[in-house]
């Protein structure tokens, strides 16, 4: 296993976020459920990095792990060089198993690691996450404290991290709230004074107040109507290009991440089936169950709709991996699918044409 | 086609502490029979309160400003709560956006499925011999008068001998078949606790598993004289008297084989298939029952179908289609008489609109529209049967207007305005067109159903099916047996896997997708007419939104229901409605079938609907639509959405548009329709998506 260090100098010079073979996982009773397991992925600093599954597939949970808001089991994430979170359960395994096999030496350096990337994430939680990394979330209604006001709201996180002047934070929140397209008197209501879509411009007003790099958004416009839906992502488009924001945008839906990404990771059970730029994705789906998803999408076109043939993804059909497992492969520059190699040579026979 | 619901300038207010808020606004539609009609708009837009109406489950603080819902015969703003408790469920189901708190977290899901037909059946069974028993005694008198030598009363009595010994060999049945799922559940614990190691709860598995043996016998299920069951049942008795634990660990092969037999075995049972008991018990009827039920397999069972329709059922129904055609030939005769009637009657008040007149006539009319109700028609006659109540009421409210006039003239004073209500003067017009609509509706009606009879056969067999599904549903005891059959099968009839286990699981061991089969299967259980679907796929993801629709379109075919699916997503109703309703600030902005609006759309609102619908051609960035709805409240004068509208006109602030027709099932309410208005084009997104569309459309066919 490469160490921190070796890790840290591997990130090319252009990627804000790096996501090294994280695992989360959750104890149920017993058994452990692997809601994410060995994701990695690194996000180019200015793109939208969109997230793709169903429910249940650990979209959600990559982002909260990034983010910290989960106490991670393995695998590291890293901010632009800095350490941000880290997986000591599965650190603490390690040194066991070394202890256990009579490798004192090794044992001792993964100990001194361990604390220093203890240290380390400690002391850049507060420092860069709090500062650079941001979330807006899903449900609009149940993200808002309803007894707070929206200067309130919006100003929390200013206020936290030590702004005391009154005057600037009146003024920032007043230049948030024109920035996503509310009024400066809507500052002194509540939020159940405001519609689902406006809820959601408050939420987005919240996250970009701190003048973050990095936004997780994690589905926010899957509790929206339609209409309202088309407003809040041109709104993200906007602030993304005024902002100069990096952006994880995490959705079940295909057809609404189209709209906003330049890579597109699909997330099937806790890992990553398939990673290519969005373009790439819609013209040469590889992966059966990013094909089931693109088949899944509701398309407003009656005469085609009603023949249309829907693809069922059931891993146990789809694949034999009796014989050797799936990696993520390169099937062609960029493209990265989950396969063995005969699946390789397919998908690069078939879709590529190669 | 059949009219299953009508709804007629429906509207419906709040009481709010900020006032009235109007939420439906006069809107007009109608569903017909396995039809599926999208209502589609914004939250807000009045849709989930017109479903609500329809279901009679509006909010305390509701005030139905006027309107009517016909359903059966019946208005449903009308009918007391206690008639509307007969239908709601029964005829009209409904399923609600989200799954997890329309189920009861604590309950079993096969608890909550059967809850309902268990707990209905005792007032149902009433009902349902109520009416078994009318429509065979009207079956009989139309079949002796159409030829008074018919053979239908000795052949209503044979069958009625075959449903009852019929019903009572199922039941006997189902009774059986519950027992062998319970030990075939037991039997599999006592199995896994054989394989383990420790042995030591094995005899006490077995013990609970043996306790129900005897109940499994039954002639179609495992007879008794079944050597491999009584040899396995030898096994396990053995073993449970054995006192000498090490023995039985000694005994640890044959008891697991035993077992995995007797799994086996009872499998082998309930994948068997459905058995026709009414044809059997035909059969029973020339031949012993013994020799029937020996031996009994599919091919019998497809053998004594067959035999059944030749020696019994064609002659049955060929009695009944006598009937039915001099029913047919009289209620015609009828209708063309009311039809007469009803047509004189018209032109009288067309010329000179007199109430006298009308008051005069209502007793005549009535009794004339009253013959023309079918007496073998298993549903009630949707317009006729309220046609003389209605326009009583109607006349009564024109009396009252009218003596308020005269008082007002009499007095000699300035008309009172109060602000906003009509003046009694509009008030009575509003009566008189109201009265003339009835005759047209009714006339309508009546030339519909001429144009739109069903064949005598068709009827007949209707008929039958009627009266059998009827004794084995309702006229008879369910007993919990027999209702987890049923409910087994509804739950494989929605795409629930391995229903016989999941039966006796909890809401929360179900995923998203699953959770809405289930309130699916509940809300079909009562074989309703009318299914509502309130945004069923609205918190589930696109996989599994993809086969809920599916599942939808399926039923749909399958049981001819007639589905009001309600979304605010136009991309999801593209493959499943036959109509769609576009509605916006509590009126229908444009309806028509899906075709129309999908590729003609001509309201602003749809074309910015579709617009900020994602999809995965387009590459241009979506067009929102700038704003929110208006608050209803203070409902805005004019186009309650010219402030959003890019294409509004100077008139759209001023004044409501009207319906303007642009082919005869396609109707939109914009200015820019009207013949003087300029010609807009629908924004270029739209444009190129329907061409696309079109041009794709055209390659398939």
């Amino acid at each position: 296993m490469p160490s921190l260090e070796d890790k840290r100098k591997a990130i090319p010079d252009d990627v804000l976020l790096s996501v090294d073979n994280l695992k989360q996982y959750f104890k149920i009773k017993r058994n452990a459920l692997k809601a994410v397991d060995g994701v990695s992925f690194d996000v180019k600093k200015g793109e939208v990095f969109g997230i793709v599954g169903e429910s249940g597939c650990g979209k959600t949970t990559t982002g909260r792990s990034i983010i910290g808001l989960y106490d991670i089991t393995g695998g590291d994430v890293f901010f632009e060089d800095k350490l941000i979170n880290t997986g000591l359960p599965e650190r603490q395994r390690e040194i066991k198993e070394a202890s256990r096999s009579g490798d004192h030496k090794k044992a001792s350096e993964l100990k001194d690691e361990y604390k220093k990337a203890v240290h380390e994430v400690n002391k850049n939680r507060k420092a860069i996450v709090h500062q650079n990394i941001q979330m807006i979330f899903q449900d609009p209604v149940s993200s808002l404290d309803p007894r707070m006001t929206i200067r309130e709201i919006v100003s929390e996180g200013l206020i936290i991290q030590g702004e005391k002047n009154k005057k600037v934070i009146h003024d920032k929140v007043n230049k948030v709230l024109n920035q996503v397209g509310l009024l400066e008197e809507h500052a002194d209501r509540y939020p159940h004074e405001f519609s689902g879509g406006q809820r959601q411009r408050i939420g987005i007003a919240r996250a970009i107040i701190m003048e973050p790099k990095l936004i997780i958004a994690d589905e926010p416009v899957s509790a929206l109507d339609v209409s309202i839906q088309a407003q809040v992502i041109n709104l993200l488009n906007e602030l993304r290009e005024s902002m100069d924001l990096t952006l994880i945008f995490i959705a079940h839906d295909l057809s609404v991440v189209k709209y906003f990404s330049d890579r597109i990771a699909v997330m099937y059970y806790g890992k990553i089936v398939e990673l290519t730029t969005s373009d790439e994705l819609f013209s040469h789906p590889c992966h059966p169950y990013t094909r089931a998803l693109l088949s899944a999408i509701p398309s407003p076109d009656p005469l085609s709709e009603k023949t249309r043939e829907r693809f069922h993804y059931i891993p146990a059909a789809a694949h034999d991996y009796s014989v050797e497992g799936p990696t993520l492969r390169e099937v062609s520059p960029g493209h990265y699918v989950s396969c063995n190699s005969a699946e390789e040579e397919r998908y690069k026979r078939d879709v590529f044409g190669l | 086609m059949v009219k299953k619901l009508e709804v007629n300038d429906l509207r419906i207010s709040f009481r709010t502490t900020s006032g009235i808020l109007e939420a439906v606004r006069g809107i007009s539609f109608d569903l017909e029979e396995g039809e599926t009609l999208a209502i589609v708009g914004e939250s807000g837009s009045g849709k989930s309160v017109t479903s609500r109406a329809i279901m009679g489950i509006l909010a305390q603080n509701a005030i139905v400003e006027g309107g009517e819902i016909f359903y059966d015969g019946l208005d449903l703003l009308q009918i007391p709560e206690d008639v509307f408790h007969q239908l709601r469920g029964n005829n009209i189901s409904m399923i609600f956006q989200d799954p997890l708190s329309s189920l009861n977290p604590i309950m079993r899901i096969g608890k909550q499925i059967t809850e309902a037909m268990m707990a209905n059946n005792k007032a149902r069974r009433k009902e349902a011999k109520k009416n078994v028993n009318r429509i065979q005694k009207a079956i009989i008198d139309s079949c002796l008068k159409a030829d008074s030598n018919s053979k239908i009363k000795e052949q209503m009595q044979t069958y009625n001998d075959y449903l009852k010994v019929g019903n009572r060999m199922a039941s006997k049945y189902y009774d059986a078949i519950s027992a062998v799922e319970t030990i075939k559940r037991r039997g599999d614990d006592a199995l896994i606790e054989a394989q383990g190691t420790s042995m030591d709860r094995v005899q006490e598995e077995i013990r609970e598993t043996l306790g129900d043996f005897t109940r499994i016998y039954n002639p179609l299920t495992i007879p008794e004289k079944d050597t491999e069951i009584r040899e396995i049942e030898e096994v396990l008795k053995a073993n449970t008297n054995e006192k000498d634990l090490n023995k039985i660990k000694v005994n640890k092969g044959r008891l697991v084989d035993a077992l995995t037999r007797l799994s086996a075995r009872l499998d082998q049972v309930l994948n068997q298939k459905e058995v026709d008991f009414i044809a059997m018990a035909y059969k029973i009827s020339s031949s012993s029952e013994e020799a029937v039920l020996q031996d009994f397999n599919e091919t019998k069972n497809q053998q004594y179908i067959a035999d059944f329709e030749a020696g019994f059922l064609s002659d049955f129904k060929q009695t009944i289609r006598a009937g039915v055609e001099y029913e047919d030939q009289r209620a015609r005769n009828a209708v063309k008489e009311a039809d007469k009637a009803l047509g004189e009657v018209l032109t009288v008040l067309e010329d000179d609109f007199s109430i006298e007149y009308l008051k005069n006539q209502v007793e005549d009319l009535s009794k004339k529209i009253e013959a023309t109700i079918n007496s073998l028609s298993l549903h009630r006659d949707s317009l006729a049967t309220t046609f003389s109540a209605s326009l009583k009421r109607q006349i009564k409210n024109y009396e009252i207007e009218s003596k308020e006039l005269r008082n007002e003239e009499n007095k000699q004073e300035e008309r009172a305005e109060t602000k906003g209500s009509q003046t009694t003067q509009e008030k009575l017009e509003v009566i008189r067109k109201n009265i003339f609509r009835l005759f047209y509706r009714l006339e309508k009606d009546y030339e519909s159903r001429m144009a739109n009879r069903r064949d005598a056969d068709w009827h007949a067999n209707q008929l039958v099916l009627y009266l059998e599904d009827q004794t084995r549903t309702h006229a008879y005891k369910v007993d919990k047996a027999l209702a987890k059959s049923r409910a087994i099968a509804i739950m494989q009839e929605v795409g629930i896997d391995d229903a016989r286990r999941r039966f006796t699981q909890y809401p929360f061991e179900f995923s998203g997708g699953m959770r809405q089969r289930i309130v699916i299967a509940i809300a079909l259980s009562s074989n309703p007419d009318i299914l509502i679907c309130d945004e069923p796929t609205t918190a589930l993801d696109v996989t599994i939104q993809a086969q809920i629709l599916d599942l939808i379109n399926n039923l749909k075919a399958r049981r001819n229901l007639s589905v009001i699916f309600i979304t605010h997503d136009l991309g999801v109703v593209a493959n499943i409605a036959d109509k769609i309703a576009v509605m916006y600030a509590g009126k229908i902005v444009e309806i028509g079938s899906v075709n129309e609006v999908f590729y003609e759309p001509a309201h602003p609102y749809t074309w910015a609907l579709l617009s900020s619908m994602p999809d995965l051609e387009t590459k241009e960035k979506l067009e929102s639509i700038p704003g929110v709805p208006p608050n209803m409240v203070r409902a805005p004068k004019g186009d309650a959405f010219a402030e959003r509208n890019r294409y509004a006109l100077a008139i759209d602030y001023e004044q409501h548009p009207p319906f303007f027709d642009i082919t005869e099932t396609h109707k939109a309410a914009t200015w820019l329709l009207h013949p003087k208005a300029e010609k807009v084009e629908p924004p270029k997104i739209v444009t190129e998506r329907i061409k696309r569309s079109l041009n794709r459309g055209g390659e398939n066919a």
